[in-house]
């Protein structure tokens, strides 16, 4: 055997045996959402593990395993969900009493010792920033639970209950606390069949659900669900053409562009994109020129990249949240009084700065291009400086020399806005360059109103201020889309939430 | 002398693979704090020191470079930031299927490449070889993630063969190792056809010609094997690059492999992962071409000499 021979036989034999050791790891069988009673959901969304308490922004896919405490809807209303009542005690307690029905999936009761277990690891697990309010807890009897938390109205407590804290089974956090990474146990109605780490996820209906014959719970209409997480959204597209999977979130404008009606559902956004002004600049911090850049903005034509599926955005939170009221007309594009305003401040051939991130948030890259371009036509030179998503996260909190003009989002879990709304616009807060007394008191009064009604009042009168001093400038809201197969009847419910175990699925 | 050629190599390997730590550390402190990530953007800055020193990253660069050695001489990466798992666990997990992908894609480039590479050179200047050469050459050019689309809105979407991204059958192989294999076809074709065009001249193929025998013979029985030197040196290169994870290809298909693992901790700023995968293909690339000149060193006596 000459050695040329030799070495290819070696280099085929290596082949081989790799072939084999990779194939000895196996993979599972590749499922399909062929049937009435299973789906597969795909998302372009990276997750690294299914531990809600330190994990943010992706769970939406995992809430399926959970219930929440107490259930919000997009309106603001409030509603029972574990903690069946509450009653402020005083203003750093509030007594909460728990339904006595709940079981986990491995068969544990959801009783006040659970919760003080979930609530005591929440306030360890260091990287639960979400925690504002609440500081511990003490047992009462077996279904009344004291919250300890520090003063704060009610409707921003219980916001942060029902957002951020899913209660997981105690035996699972005292016992196996790394294997809720993987297979958390909770209350919810599907259990964890399988997860292949930040890939996918086998989900299915549980059989013994607390809540299957209980009103306004039931079981979910599809028996098992496979999340697959990281495709790339145009092989999700591709997926979703192909009919290998059912449901595709989120598409982007471009995609959804591509595929028909009945293959998308359109759901109220989270989220509102503003501009940010750096108001220690010269030009910005005068009132004409940013008067001047508000009256350049056509909101409307800002829907183009979000092909017309976006809403123009005239407050800092969406319609759907609580808070929003009509506000007539959207202010509509004066180009000529723009140019005016801005040879008055002695601005004309000025170059500004505009900090954006393509990768921050999805069409906030296109949409920053077409405010640049809208801004430009009034006689201002911008100069674009797009970031990767962490520098831009830790250039907004830079907020001591910020470039004159920023674009950045306003998102909202749930009806309490004013926490979102202060952290970005009030005097000092972590992401704020803008500081007027006015609205800081107004946002004061909001945090502590009882009734929806009056908070209404007050956020608008707020809004009027902003808009008198055009501090921030909301521009759109864009669109949150699901792709889905045509043969999938989706009926959300519960106030329009984007949780996919409330919606009712027919094939 | 072999022994002194294999000594003087892996010594320049070790020198290489030293520099190469302090390179990827110093690296991947350039793409910014992780924890950003972590906490939310409004957190405070007690949360963010807690998490800061909780990770690790509260210490000098200095004194985290001395651990990061400290512990990778112990064969310890450290822990995934965002996971409860080492980052050496993490590539083992992901190894098998990058190794399964990589062994396809790399059948695939060897059999054809070195098939059209040889074809070509047997008639050069021909239409034939015009062609093979043509395609070769667009197989070096051409964007892996643009073939992969293509591929995907043909072979899936259209024809519905083949799944579009995943894995678990063989079916879901098929897209990846094709698109992973073009490049190395193109490149191997190439190399192989000018090598076989200087061995078709030597003399030793005028003096077989001369005794009768068949062009076949030539060169299954003489000029492959002495053509094959650039060849198993090529191929030596672009397996080891095959072996390290194809982050592109990896990441579209959704391939379960090191590839995919990496773009996952680069978009998540995950250090000690990053320094797993990338130590790894700095490992496997420079044991590659240690086999390459060692096998180099074997078939042609003359390179020894040349180390003396």
């Amino acid at each position: 055997m000459t050695k040329l021979n030799c070495l290819v036989r070696g280099s085929l034999f290596a082949v081989g045996l790799m072939s084999a050791v990779a194939m000895d790891a196996g993979v599972k069988a590749y499922a399909q959402g062929d049937n009435a009673s299973s789906i597969i959901i795909s998302t372009y969304r990276q997750v690294a593990h299914l531990d809600r308490s330190q994990i943010g922004g992706s769970e939406i896919l995992v809430n399926g395993l959970m219930d929440p405490l107490i259930r919000l809807d997009a309106k603001g209303e409030i509603y029972p969900g574990l903690v069946d009542s509450w009653d402020q005690v005083d203003e750093n307690k509030t007594r909460l009493t728990l339904r006595q029905d709940v079981t986990f999936s491995d068969g544990e009761k959801f009783n006040a010792e659970a919760l003080k277990i979930n609530l005591d690891r929440r306030l360890e697990v260091t990287t639960s920033s979400n925690l504002k309010s609440v500081t511990g807890a003490e047992v009462v009897d077996e279904y009344t639970l004291d919250l300890l938390h520090k003063p704060q109205p009610q409707l921003g407590l219980l916001s942060e209950l029902g957002i951020f804290i899913f209660p997981y089974s105690p035996r699972q956090i005292m016992e196996d606390p790394q294997s809720l990474e993987t297979a958390p146990i909770s209350t919810g109605p599907y259990k964890v069949v399988s997860y292949e780490s930040g890939r996918e996820l086998l989900l299915e209906a549980r059989d013994d659900y607390w809540g299957a014959n209980v009103e306004g719970w039931g079981v979910p209409s599809i028996k098992n669900v496979t999340v697959r997480f990281g495709v790339d959204p145009g092989v999700g597209l591709a997926a979703l053409q192909a009919g290998e999977v059912d449901m595709f979130h989120e598409l982007t404008p471009e995609n959804a562009a591509l595929v028909g009606d009945d293959m998308r559902v359109i759901r109220p956004s989270p989220e509102v994109f503003f501009m940010r002004f750096g108001l220690k600049d010269e030009f910005t911090s005068d009132l004409r020129v940013r008067e001047a850049i508000n009256l350049a903005i056509d909101r409307v034509a800002l829907n183009g990249p979000f092909l017309g599926m976006g809403e123009p955005a005239t407050q800092l939170w969406h319609s759907q949240i609580a808070g929003w009221a009509d506000r007539g007309p959207l202010p509509e594009a004066d180009l000529e009084r723009a140019r005016e305003l801005i040879k008055e401040a002695g601005a004309d051939g000025t170059e500004m700065q505009m900090v954006f991130s393509t990768s921050y948030k999805a069409g906030i890259g296109l949409m920053s291009q077409a405010v640049a371009a809208m801004i430009e036509d009034i006689g201002i030179k911008v100069k674009m400086t797009d970031l990767d998503g962490v520098r831009f996260r830790e250039y907004i909190r830079e907020t001591d020399n910020p470039a004159p003009l920023t674009t950045l989002a306003f998102g909202f879990d749930g009806p309490e806005v004013t926490g979102f709304v202060t952290s970005r616009i009030s005097c000092g807060a972590k992401l704020s360059t803008y500081c007027n007394a006015e609205v800081d008191r107004h946002l004061d009064l909001a945090r502590k109103a009882v009734s929806a009604a009056e908070r209404k009042t007050i956020l608008q009168s707020m809004m009027d201020e902003i808009d008198r001093d055009k501090g921030v400038i909301p521009l759109i809201s864009p669109p949150l889309i699901w792709g889905k197969s045509a043969d999938l009847q989706v009926t959300p419910s519960f106030g329009g939430l984007m949780e996919w175990k409330y919606w009712t699925l027919d094939r | 002398m072999l022994l002194r050629y294999l000594v003087f190599r892996v010594g320049r390997a070790l020198v290489t693979l030293a520099l190469m730590s302090m390179m990827v550390f110093g690296l991947t402190r350039l793409m910014g704090d992780p924890v950003s990530l972590l906490v939310a953007i409004d957190a405070s800055e007690e949360l963010r020191e807690q998490t800061r020193e909780r990770l690790g990253l509260d210490g000098s660069l200095t004194e985290q470079f001395t651990d990061f050695v400290l512990s990778a001489l112990q064969g310890d990466f450290g822990n995934s930031i965002y996971r409860s798992m080492s980052s050496r666990d993490l590539l083992l997990d992901a190894l098998p299927a990058t190794l399964l992908l990589a062994a396809v894609a790399a059948a695939i480039a060897i059999l054809v490449g070195v098939s059209i590479g040889v074809v070509a050179s047997l008639k050069p200047r021909s239409w034939l070889d015009t062609v093979v050469s043509s395609i070769s050459m667009a197989g070096v050019s051409m964007p892996e993630f643009w073939i992969a689309l293509l591929l995907i809105f043909w072979l899936a979407v259209g024809l519905g063969l083949v799944p579009t991204s995943g894995s678990g059958t063989w079916l879901h192989l098929v897209m990846p190792a094709i698109v992973l294999a073009i490049r190395p076809i193109g490149s191997i074709a190439q190399v192989t056809r000018s090598s076989m065009i200087d061995q078709m001249r030597a003399d030793y193929v005028v003096t077989a010609y001369a005794k009768g025998l068949k062009t076949p013979t030539i060169v299954r029985r003489h000029v492959l094997k002495n053509a094959g030197i650039p060849v198993v040196t090529m191929g030596g290169v672009e397996i080891a690059d095959l072996m390290t994870g194809a982050i592109v290809v990896e990441t579209i298909f959704n391939w379960p492999g090191v590839g995919r693992l990496a773009s996952h901790a680069m978009q998540t700023i995950d250090y000690p992962v990053i320094q797993t995968v990338v130590f790894w293909a700095a490992l496997i690339t420079i044991v590659m071409n240690l086999l390459v000149d060692l096998s180099y060193a074997w078939l042609d006596p003359r390179t020894r000499q040349e180390t003396r």
